[in-house]
């Protein structure tokens, strides 16, 4: 029993430290540039542009509740016209940010775990090996270059959406008027204290959501089983990172 | 230093996970020659490949090729190495996402600067020497297992590599494929002045082209050499397990099946 629990903590540690040395030959790789161009826009394509659907029509219903819900709480204070306020602080601060990275994880983090796990169990990586690719500059680092770039403009993308939701709701629907709509908003949000920090919230959740992903993928055991758990893993240990990460940088960002 | 040995391993011993594989195993093998690794399933030959192509690391002993000690060597000296060994993986490896083109042309375009005419012309030839220049655009999800192994034994070559790994070469080969498979292989290596080690089953196929050939036995310790030498000199020794592997004997010193207590003991009584 206690031998147990002190094997599957060793094997807990050992994964830790494998996941670190992957990050920091990933960042090596990152900062010397070792990879090619063409393969890292092919990886934003494929990872960014292709998710694109997903995010757009989740900012966009993200942004029609968000209208909704605060205009039937402002409502009862009298301050609708802080609505545009409201959703632009709540999808540039927290939502945006936190659901695109959910969502690409989602979509483009298992998609990345299951195609690492399936070419290492099809022997692609030894293959590259041995014909003298390194397959974390030639494989992972394009991948956790086009992950790391897509992100944050997703996360952007998904509160440019949004606001656009809320706006539908508040000032075409409900007839918010727009002067106010807009004005409040712009006035009320600050571009260092709210926006920056949500950018820098969403590149760091790039970072952490590609290299879960590629992690598993490359630890993943070569059978149907491995890739199957590699990928569930995946978007587990993604949420929970995005989630605590997230309440972290909170904690730092916004407490003046 | 003058080298006449392509690969020279000494004293190596190989486990797996407390498991001993290969014990204190020597060999050496010589440039330019076709040398067979033979025995039965699960023997460790394809573990002996990846361990002269430093795909995996020994536990004890040195694994020198082509005058570089695999074992005591830098990651990036490693890959260079590698770029003048070609290796043929037992399902052949393929990148599932490129076409069987882009698969002969990928070490070429990784490692080569050839502009794109000779690039095209490279990779035709090589394919036509494995007779599948017609299957050039088709995915590997569009070919059969023996076609894809000889769409990776076009990648394994393009390079023209100084020494050729093949593991399985002719295994799931139709009988006109196998014949052809294993005179490229005697015509590549003889053209390229290469070295080539291939482990298989085959025995026709192997003994019709290769110069030397190896036994291997598995033993408690790990595989252990049981005979080598020239085809002719295999098919005269009378060693039992020798006879028995290579004219497919049932009966003789070699079980077939897995060590395992009586089967009277797991029925139930009556």
């Amino acid at each position: 029993m206690v031998m147990n629990l002190i094997h599957k903590t060793v094997k807990k540690i050992n994964r830790l430290g494998d996941f670190t040395i992957l990050f920091f030959e990933l960042l090596k790789n990152t900062v010397c540039f070792r990879m090619k161009l063409n393969h890292v826009l092919q990886q934003i394509k494929f990872l960014g542009n292709n998710s694109m659907a997903i995010i757009i029509v989740s900012g966009l219903f993200v942004g029609l509740v968000l209208g909704l819900q605060g205009y039937y709480t402002l409502r009862r204070y009298g301050s609708e016209e802080a609505l545009g306020l409201l959703v632009c602080l709540s999808l540039v601060r927290e939502l945006g940010p936190v659901v695109a990275s959910l969502l690409f994880s989602g979509r483009a983090g298992t998609s990345l775990t299951a195609e690492i796990g399936l070419m290492r169990a099809g022997e692609q990586f030894s293959a590259l090996e041995a014909m003298g690719v390194n397959p974390v500059v030639r494989i992972l680092t394009p991948r956790f270059v086009g992950g790391v770039i897509s992100v944050p403009i997703l996360c952007a993308l998904f509160s440019a959406v949004g606001v656009l939701g809320g706006w539908l709701i508040a000032v075409v629907m409900i007839g918010v008027d727009p002067g106010a709509f807009w004005g409040q908003m712009s006035s009320g949000v600050d571009f260092y204290e709210d926006v920056l920090n949500g950018i820098t919230k969403s590149c760091i959740f790039g970072v952490a959501i590609t290299q879960i992903a590629l992690y598993m993928g490359n630890s993943a055991k070569p059978t149907p089983e491995g890739v199957s758990s590699a990928t569930t893993s995946c978007v587990v240990i993604s949420a929970f990172s995005i989630l605590g990460l997230d309440f972290i940088l909170t904690a730092f960002m916004f407490n003046n | 230093m003058y080298q006449t040995d392509k690969v020279s391993i000494t004293n190596l011993t190989f486990s797996y996970q407390g498991k001993p594989i290969i014990d204190n195993f020597n060999l050496s093998i010589q440039k330019g020659t076709v040398v067979a690794i033979m025995g039965g399933s699960g023997v460790g030959k394809t573990t002996l490949l990846r361990l002269i192509s430093g795909l995996k690391k020994p536990t004890k002993g040195k694994v020198s090729v082509m005058g570089s000690d695999l074992t005591n060597i830098s990651n990036e000296k490693l890959l260079e190495i590698r770029k003048k060994i070609g290796f043929l993986f037992q399902f052949g490896a393929l990148f599932t996402d490129l076409s069987c083109f882009e698969n002969v042309a990928f070490p070429a375009r990784e490692h080569l600067n050839l502009p794109n005419g000779l690039l095209n012309d490279l990779v035709l030839l090589k394919l036509e020497s494995v007779g599948l220049r017609g299957a050039a655009d088709l995915m590997p999800s569009e070919i059969s297992g023996g076609m894809a192994r000889r769409v990776a034994l076009a990648r394994a070559t393009v390079l023209d590599p100084d020494l050729i790994l093949y593991d399985e070469p002719f295994a799931g080969l139709d009988p006109i494929s196998l014949g052809i498979t294993a005179n490229l292989i005697r015509k590549l290596n003889d053209s390229l002045r290469a070295t080539s080690i291939i482990v298989t089953h085959d025995v026709p196929e192997t003994f019709a082209i290769a110069d030397k050939v190896i036994l291997l036995a598995s033993r408690p310790s790990g595989a252990e050499i049981i005979c080598e030498g020239t085809p002719s000199d295999i098919k005269k020794t009378d060693n039992d397990e020798v006879q028995q592997f290579i004219k497919g004997k049932l009966q003789g010193p070699v079980k077939f099946h897995y060590p395992a207590k009586e089967i009277k003991d797991f029925l139930r009584d009556g």
